[in-house]
């Protein structure tokens, strides 16, 4: 964890619109639901700006909007002294090449509230993105993608946010198109299903995340511990060498 | 529980449990009529997947014949292939006398008898030494036999075997002439089986069947996307996948179904803890309400369920975006042995001198 700071076992989160306070003082991660993208690079440097002094004023952890930087899609996660921790780049391109430059290396940062991850836009559909995640530690993803409400599908959640929290064990966050979603390991939820919050346009929305049921989940149902590394070093061709 | 009470329950389970038993009793029923496979088309393959109620049994014949009745029931629907649920060859341990105590014992202290209890790996060694043979017998004999009178393919949910000092989980397919066509180990043991040692294989691929390449995939392994992705690589389409999980299960072989482009066909248990629904699952754009699902069981208890599937109907839908190929070749494949890509170190130091 980050500089000798404790980490938390159990804290509450918001999705709220940008810059709309949090609900309460022990709020200690905000995501800012926003359907747009900060292309111009002025107007996102204020934006940014913003988001410094909201991260600030309110001592928490936020993940801002999407904003281009050099040609490349990206998120920022700010720490409650309004510095950057973690800056991604978009991995995944659209296969029609009209997108601009791409990130190589999925980060993960290690924070009191425990290893953040950012997943940038279409990023989420693309399993290999938050299985390097995984295998890097990440307990918790924020992924905010880019998508025209007429493009949702009604299994659309399902195959991505809610499988990649199954797959690697972990908490996704999850806003596209105006609805927000969050997703865990089935064990972590009384009803077994994954559904921590199911998809909602109803913002803001707030919620408890609970690091140490997780671990004790992870702990009952080994996945990546139980991982074959070989599987992956002898089919590299086939899983995209 | 010792040693020498375990060879005696060898001992008696070698008089209980024989070819004999399983053969008589099953060729004592009458064969199929229909031969499925005789015309083999991919535009309409049917494939079954079986929910077991049942898992204690009293004798060898009553186990073979409940085995048998599910195949029979699918080959009179016409089904072409046959999937059995998970560990579907452990159930014949349920004829040891004091199977329960036997159970009890070898769990560790304090742990209740679920998928993911902790096994005591000595007691384990000493239990599968005295009665793997058995075991093995009336696994592969009773499914074996199945398949060739039913003249249909079948996967034999999954079985253990003690080889080579080493518990290996795996899934047997049958053709229709009895003959294995092969088999799939486990890849990624978790759970139980990770407190077993029960060995791992890096080898995922495709049984040669008169339906063409035919994946298996059982259990836990189902969690892993990998596999599914690797199966599709090798051109398959059809992904039979026995389980013994129930809850999320379901809705995670949707996923995988539709983000690999395949067919799933999953067998389960329908039992009080294990309340599982076999079903068959297809990308979202083959399937009649565009959500996955071509078929599933609606109702608890020993059933199954029949599908017919073209496989040759290309309704995979990927994602617009693709992976950057620098990020495949070198952050992820490396996530897998060094948690993320190698470092890179720029120092004026070792900067080479011309």
């Amino acid at each position: 964890m980050g500089k000798g700071v404790e980490p938390m076992d159990l804290f509450a989160a918001e999705i709220q619109p940008p810059f709309q306070p949090p609900s309460n003082s022990e709020v200690q991660l905000v995501l800012f639901a926003e359907d747009g993208v900060h292309a111009d690079l002025a107007e996102t440097g204020e934006y940014l700006s913003r988001c410094a002094h909201y991260a600030i004023r309110h001592k928490l952890y936020l993940a801002t909007g999407l904003f281009l930087y050099d040609s490349t899609l990206c998120l920022c996660l700010l720490g409650p002294d309004g510095m950057p921790v973690l800056r991604q780049g978009s991995i995944c391109p659209p296969a029609q090449g009209e997108g601009g430059q791409t990130a190589d290396r999925v980060e993960v940062v290690p924070t009191r509230l425990g290893n953040l991850c950012l997943c940038v836009g279409e990023d989420i559909l693309h399993p290999q993105v938050l299985r390097a995640a995984a295998l890097k530690g990440a307990d918790l993803v924020l992924a905010v993608q880019q998508l025209d409400p007429a493009a949702e599908t009604p299994c659309m959640r399902l195959f991505s946010a809610w499988d990649a929290a199954q797959t690697n064990n972990l908490y996704v966050i999850h806003y596209a198109a105006g609805k927000v979603s969050v997703c865990c390991p089935a064990g972590v939820t009384r009803a077994g299903d994954g559904w921590l919050v199911r998809p909602t346009d109803g913002l803001p929305v707030h919620f408890g995340l609970n690091m140490a049921r997780l671990d004790e989940v992870r702990q009952q149902f080994q996945l990546l511990e139980g991982l074959n590394p070989e599987l992956a070093q002898h089919y590299a061709m086939e899983l995209g060498r | 529980m010792n040693r020498g009470m375990l060879s005696l329950l060898s001992f008696g389970m070698s008089f209980r449990v024989t070819p004999n038993r399983i053969l008589s009793c099953l060729e004592g029923t009458s064969a199929a009529s229909r031969r499925n496979l005789e015309f083999v088309t991919p535009e309409a393959v049917r494939v079954a997947a079986v929910q077991l109620e049942k898992l204690e049994y009293r004798t060898i014949q009553e186990y073979a014949l409940e085995m048998l009745s599910h195949a029979r029931a699918a080959v009179e629907q016409g089904a072409q292939l046959v999937v059995y649920p998970e560990y579907v060859g452990l159930l014949p341990m349920t004829l040891v006398p004091g199977w329960r105590g036997i159970l009890r014992w070898l769990l560790e202290e304090g742990e209740a008898p679920t998928l993911e209890a902790k096994i005591r790996t000595d007691r384990l060694r000493m239990v599968a030494e005295a009665l793997h043979d058995f075991l093995e017998e009336a696994y592969l004999d009773t499914f074996s036999t199945i398949a060739r009178l039913q003249h249909v393919c079948v996967v034999a949910g999954t079985g253990l075997f003690w080889e080579e000092e080493k518990l290996h989980h795996r899934s047997v397919v049958f053709g229709p002439d009895g003959e294995p066509l092969g088999s799939q180990d486990r890849v990624n043991p978790v759970g139980s089986e990770r407190w077993a040692g029960v060995a791992s294989t890096w080898e995922v691929e495709p049984v040669p069947t008169p339906l063409g390449p035919l994946g298996v995939v059982f259990g836990p392994d189902a969690y892993y996307f990998e596999c599914f992705q690797i199966l599709r690589e090798k051109q398959v389409k059809l992904v039979a996948v026995p389980s013994a999980r129930a809850g999320a299960f379901p809705d995670l072989l949707r996923c995988r179904a539709n983000g690999a482009g395949l067919f799933v066909a999953n067998a389960c248990y329908s039992t009080p803890g294990l309340d599982g629904r076999a079903g068959v699952y297809a990308p979202v754009g083959a399937t009649p309400h565009f959500d996955g699902v071509a078929a599933r069981a609606t109702e608890g208890g020993s059933q199954m369920v029949c599908q017919r599937l073209n496989l040759a109907k290309e309704d995979y839908i990927p994602p617009d975006s693709v992976p950057n190929p620098a990020f495949l070749a070198g952050d992820y494949l490396h996530s897998y042995r060094y948690g993320g890509g190698m470092p890179v170190v720029v120092s004026q130091e070792f900067q080479p001198e011309d």
